[in-house]
């Protein structure tokens, strides 16, 4: 709808402003898309209200007119309309700052800089853990009465039901696969080292790890991340208690004991489903696969799984609280920091299963 | 008590206290005041070791307050109570494991006393029957009072209170001011207390420190700072945004043309 314009004949454009000036009228006017170097006259003589829709459009046409070099008559607007639009207007010099646009230079400088700044405080975090998880027990030792195993409850019994399933179904989903191919040449029997191999060495450990990164990894970061929101590792520090010893080394110890002993279960769990397919599948006997098993496997390989499994537990801890130590605002950022600590955690321990399958 | 010298905090680039020099006396309410924005919580935690300071040294019972991992502070911060602006009760544990916490980490004390302490603490803050609640049961009164027992949980000489009228009733407010009373007159203690409700701070305060941008501008009694009679302590007293009163024609940037 087109605003109604009437002029003069000094070229002056005259608008009659409705009784109620609100964002209705403003939303269908567009008169901050016209000409401005003339002169526009607002006739108030019918208005009795304003809202800030209103508000905002006289002093956004204001600031247009006076840079187009026109100008912007308010007539008959009543005292009382005009002591609230200027009571409404900024003092000088108090206008919000627009963040100034910045070019390539300057966003990749700012990008450095934030880089440096989360690898310094992860490092940080890393060391914290750590130093106040070993050494610093003989100085302090913040942490209630029996919360080793309360988090050894939480973070290690409670997920062996999923870490048994999941193992389960990689193991029979494993075999099935290699299993295929093997009875093509007859090779049925090579199931048993195949399996074992990969499971104890590979699937077992980094399995086990990626489901407790989604796991423990996302609650070690919300549990952190709401205590920094709720001011609750203020008041610990005030206090005189370590917030890291309160509540990251508990976990730093549950998860070290519990997850080797987790990933030998999901591996035990990995090479029964296994078992199964060789048994249903191949018609494998069952002494036959547990010999060629048995024969297969080194104490290397079991001492690689456990070397994993215990590096991933700290992995996960580790970033779980970096990213909870460093939430900065309310609710919506506890989730993005959640979500960010479970995506980073899973690609971590990927880059370290790649890099151990150099070393190992 | 508390000594602070030529303090300044900084966040970032931006200064928020300059050069404050201020000290607290035994067994006195001291008020820091002044309106939203002026630096009064970031001197609190300044002084409680939250915020290291850019320059300046603050001392509590003579000892610096340093790092917060360091001996000499873990052992002051023992005897200094803080009651945070929303409680900071943790949400993991009900009100009578919060208020035990400081006593299972810094004594030895055999659990049967600690349960006894805690059922103290709680009567004395009127809060008998909420030791089972977990905080985020209670209301916002509730919660501040339960924070006060935890802060007052190892009978600190000195408590640090921040806003603690903040988002309550007046009914509430004035039963938490009335309560900090009857703390200094059983126990004793050093109050500090950030505010600036003017009800509280006529009820319950010996000594004021008022802050104005970032800079100390008042210390001393509160019935000197009411006998001022302009500029900003002035102002604040009577009820109007400091620096008011001073002739703001040409300030707006919005000059409109106005015509009939």
């Amino acid at each position: 709808m087109k605003t109604r314009i009437t002029r003069d004949p000094a070229e002056k454009q005259s608008i009659l402003v409705p009784v109620f000036l609100n964002l209705d009228w403003v939303s269908r006017c567009d008169l901050l898309s016209g000409e401005k170097s003339k002169t526009l006259i607002l006739d108030f003589s019918k208005t009795e209200k304003i809202d800030s829709a209103g508000m905002s459009f006289i002093r956004l046409l204001h600031s247009a007119y006076k840079k187009a070099g026109g100008k912007l008559i308010l007539r008959d607007l009543s005292p009382d309309l005009l002591k609230n639009l200027q009571a409404w207007s900024s003092p000088a010099g108090q206008h919000i700052e627009k963040k100034k646009e910045e070019n390539f230079l300057v966003k990749t400088g700012d990008t450095v800089l934030l880089f440096k700044d989360n690898a310094v405080s992860a490092i940080s975090v890393l060391t914290e853990m750590l130093y106040w998880g070993t050494l610093g027990l003989l100085k302090k030792r913040d942490f209630k009465k029996g919360v080793l195993g309360e988090q050894m409850y939480q973070l290690g019994f409670k997920a062996f039901g999923i870490v048994g399933l999941l193992s389960l179904l990689i193991g029979i989903v494993l075999a099935l696969q290699t299993a295929i191919q093997l009875r093509t040449f007859g090779a049925g029997v090579f199931l048993a080292p195949l399996l074992g191999i990969t499971m104890v060495r590979e699937m077992g450990p980094l399995l086990t790890a990626i489901i407790l990164a989604g796991r423990t990894g996302s609650a070690t970061t919300a549990e952190i991340a709401t205590m920094v929101v709720g001011e609750e590792l203020d008041a610990l520090q005030t206090m005189g208690i370590n917030p890291i010893q309160f509540t990251v080394v508990p976990k730093f110890w549950a998860i070290s004991i519990t997850m080797p002993i987790l990933s030998i279960f999901g591996t035990a769990a990995g090479i029964l489903g296994g078992y199964f397919v060789a048994v249903l599948y191949l018609d494998l006997g069952s002494s036959l696969f547990w010999n060629e098993l048995g024969k297969s496997l080194a104490i290397k390989d079991v001492f690689a799984g456990f070397v994993k499994s215990l590096v991933f537990s700290w992995l996960i801890i580790w970033i779980g609280s970096f990213y909870g130590f460093r939430v900065r605002g309310g609710a919506e950022a506890v989730g993005k920091e959640t979500t960010a600590s479970v995506v980073t955690g899973i690609f971590i321990i990927i880059i370290a299963d790649a890099i151990f399958s150099f070393i190992l | 008590m508390v000594e602070i010298k030529n303090l300044v905090a900084k966040y970032g680039e931006r200064v928020i206290l300059k050069d404050i020099t201020t000290s607290f006396l035994a067994s006195e309410i001291r008020v820091i005041l002044g309106t939203s924005g002026r630096g009064k919580t970031t001197l609190l935690r300044s002084i409680i070791g939250l915020l290291k300071p850019f320059s300046g040294s603050i001392r509590i019972f003579g000892t610096e307050i340093s790092d917060q991992d360091d001996p000499g502070t873990v052992e002051v911060l023992k005897k200094v109570g803080v009651l945070f602006q929303n409680g900071a009760l943790l949400g993991s544990m009900t009100v009578s494991e919060n208020v035990a916490l400081p006593l299972q980490m810094h004594t030895d004390l055999p659990d049967s006393i600690i349960k006894e302490i805690v059922r103290l603490k709680l009567a004395q803050v009127d809060l008998p029957h909420a030791a089972d609640l977990y905080p985020g049961e209670l209301s916002g009164g509730m919660r501040k009072r339960a924070a006060l027992a935890r802060a007052l949980a190892l009978d600190p000489p000195l408590l640090f209170c921040d806003e603690p009228s903040a988002g309550l009733d007046p009914v509430t407010s004035a039963g938490l001011d009335d309560l900090l009373l009857r703390l200094r007159k059983m126990l004793g203690i050093t109050i500090v207390v950030v505010t600036h409700e003017l009800f509280s701070i006529e009820k319950i305060s010996d000594k004021i420190t008022f802050l104005y941008k970032g800079s100390l501008l008042f210390d001393g009694p509160l019935s000197e700072a009411m006998k001022m009679k302009e500029g900003p302590v002035s102002d604040f007293f009577k009820r109007q945004e400091p620096g008011s009163t001073h002739d703001k024609s040409g300030d707006s940037d919005f000059n409109l043309e106005i015509s009939g």
